[in-house]
């Protein structure tokens, strides 16, 4: 069993819950301890205790730090991208380069370690001087979904700790694996006691409790709209700073003058790379008549060269359209109904997608 | 679909002839699906692609200048694309929304400085 991380020891509990490939249901990737109430309110209070000290650290120190977080996911981005392609089902080359960003972004972040600057003006009155600094919040939660297992977290963190803050983290229930993965570079990488916490288990238990507790001076969500609403109205009698990212409904518009490749291309990629299953993936192909038919013609070509399958195979080079796809978790009411008097094109295949089919 | 090993499984779907007003037009399905709004010409496709509670990103495909300029002016979305998929964002430049979608400030870059800290106003008279 994979355990939590609070105050700097690693903390198993009676409960662990399976992690399941969602290409391969029989593929349990590992075991994870579950926070309950006290887990996560022992985190809580080991980042208000460890808040006074990192908040007046040096900059070195944190640049140190995130750096050699930064140097290790990216030297070991193979490895980390084949746990990541199993435990949320993204396709190989997807999940490296997702990994390659995270470990981009804490080497970005490890330099603006050292650029922490303010604004030096006059007053208005003379003989005053005024200087304009930042400091850091507090204890910062953060609430991560499960797309981006590795990415999300590391541009919440990375400059959660960076600024002088420290950390609760808590991971979606279906990808603790990253989080783990993480959560053990950080500590190897040298971050005090404290100052990074990982706290697994339900956004009802684990979730609720960071939203309900005082000590928590700023929460950085991403997620669905129905939670995040609950963020904000938990967060408001604290009048605690939030951060919340959800959905869209994301137009690509397409014109009479449009590079027709371009235009397939970009709604393709957009539209359905990663299963679709980006906050910022295209929804809405917006197309004006002229090229209308020609556009669709195109896209339903294309996604009929997709292929769906499992997530381990690199992309062939020589298909270049081709993909895999494995969907592992997809709300279904929408697609469903909104099917009514619209027709899928020929070449793709139908809105094919079942709740039986997806479980 | 069904697929070598047991697993959730689905094949990408594209919606045609669909109306504004749909749901599938209106709820985000976060899937592999897309639907397709014919439009009469770029005010028209403008004003579809606003018409929406979210403002996440927001992409356009043209050679004119023009309408890429006023799209990337008018387009209410965090963030807009000009011949490039909506998704797929770099690291080092802020990232987030308005409208829906996003609430507080930007993720990622140098903004990121706003949300993780607080800025403090210190007086000093020379004595």
């Amino acid at each position: 069993m994979k355990p939590l991380l609070i105050g700097g020891d690693w903390v198993t509990t009676s409960l662990g819950l399976d992690n399941i490939n969602p290409s391969d249901i029989h593929d349990i990737v590992d075991s994870f301890a579950q926070a309950g109430r006290a887990e996560t309110e022992a985190a809580i209070r080991a980042a208000a205790a460890a808040f006074p000290d990192w908040s007046l650290s040096g900059p070195q120190q944190r640049h140190d730090i995130l750096h050699r977080t930064g140097d290790e996911i990216l030297a070991r981005k193979e490895e980390l991208g084949r746990l990541l392609a199993r435990e949320e089902g993204k396709v190989l080359p997807e999940a490296i380069a997702e990994v390659n960003r995270a470990g981009q972004i804490f080497l970005f972040f490890a330099a603006e370690a050292l650029r922490q600057r303010g604004d030096v003006l006059a007053s208005i009155r003379p003989g005053v001087g005024i200087e304009v600094t930042r400091e850091p919040v507090g204890v910062v939660g953060i609430i991560a979904p499960w797309n981006f297992p590795i990415a999300i977290p590391a541009w919440k963190i990375a400059p959660a700790l960076c600024y002088g803050n420290t950390v609760v983290f808590k991971p979606a229930e279906l990808v603790p694996g990253c989080a783990w993965a993480l959560a053990d570079i950080l500590f190897r990488a040298g971050v005090p006691a404290g100052v990074f916490n990982l706290v697994m288990g339900k956004g009802s238990v684990v979730g609720q409790a960071m939203l309900e507790d005082a000590r928590v001076d700023a929460i950085s969500f991403t997620g669905s709209q129905a939670t995040g609403a609950r963020v904000a109205a938990a967060s408001l009698p604290f009048l605690r700073k939030i951060q919340l990212e959800m959905g869209g409904k994301n137009p690509l518009v397409v014109l009479d003058d449009a590079d027709l490749e371009i235009a397939v291309r970009a709604a393709v990629d957009g539209a359905f790379h990663s299963t679709g299953q980006r906050c910022t993936a295209s929804s809405r192909l917006i197309v004006t008549e002229g090229v209308h038919d020609r556009f669709v013609s195109a896209v339903a070509d294309r996604l009929a060269t997709l292929r769906v399958g499992m997530r381990w195979t690199r992309r062939p080079t020589s298909a270049r359209w081709s993909m895999r796809l494995s969907c592992s978790r997809i709300s279904t009411s929408s697609q469903a109904r909104g099917r009514r008097a619209a027709r899928s094109a020929p070449g793709a295949r139908s809105c094919a997608a079942r709740p039986k089919d997806i479980s | 679909m069904r697929r070598q090993t047991e697993g959730y499984f689905l094949s990408p779907a594209l919606i045609t002839e669909t109306h504004p007003g749909m749901r599938i037009n209106c709820e985000e399905v976060f899937g592999p699906v897309a639907s397709v709004i014919r439009v009469r010409d770029y005010d028209e496709a403008l004003h579809v692609a606003n018409d929406t509670p979210f403002g996440l990103s927001a992409g356009i495909c043209t050679q004119s200048l023009k309408y890429a300029s006023d799209f990337k002016r008018k387009a209410q979305a965090g963030m807009v694309m000009v011949n490039l998929p909506t998704a797929g964002v770099d690291y080092h430049v802020p990232f987030g929304g308005r409208k829906q979608s996003s609430y507080g400030s930007r993720e990622q870059g140098s903004l990121a400085a706003e949300f993780f800290t607080t800025v403090k106003t210190a007086y000093t008279a020379s004595g």
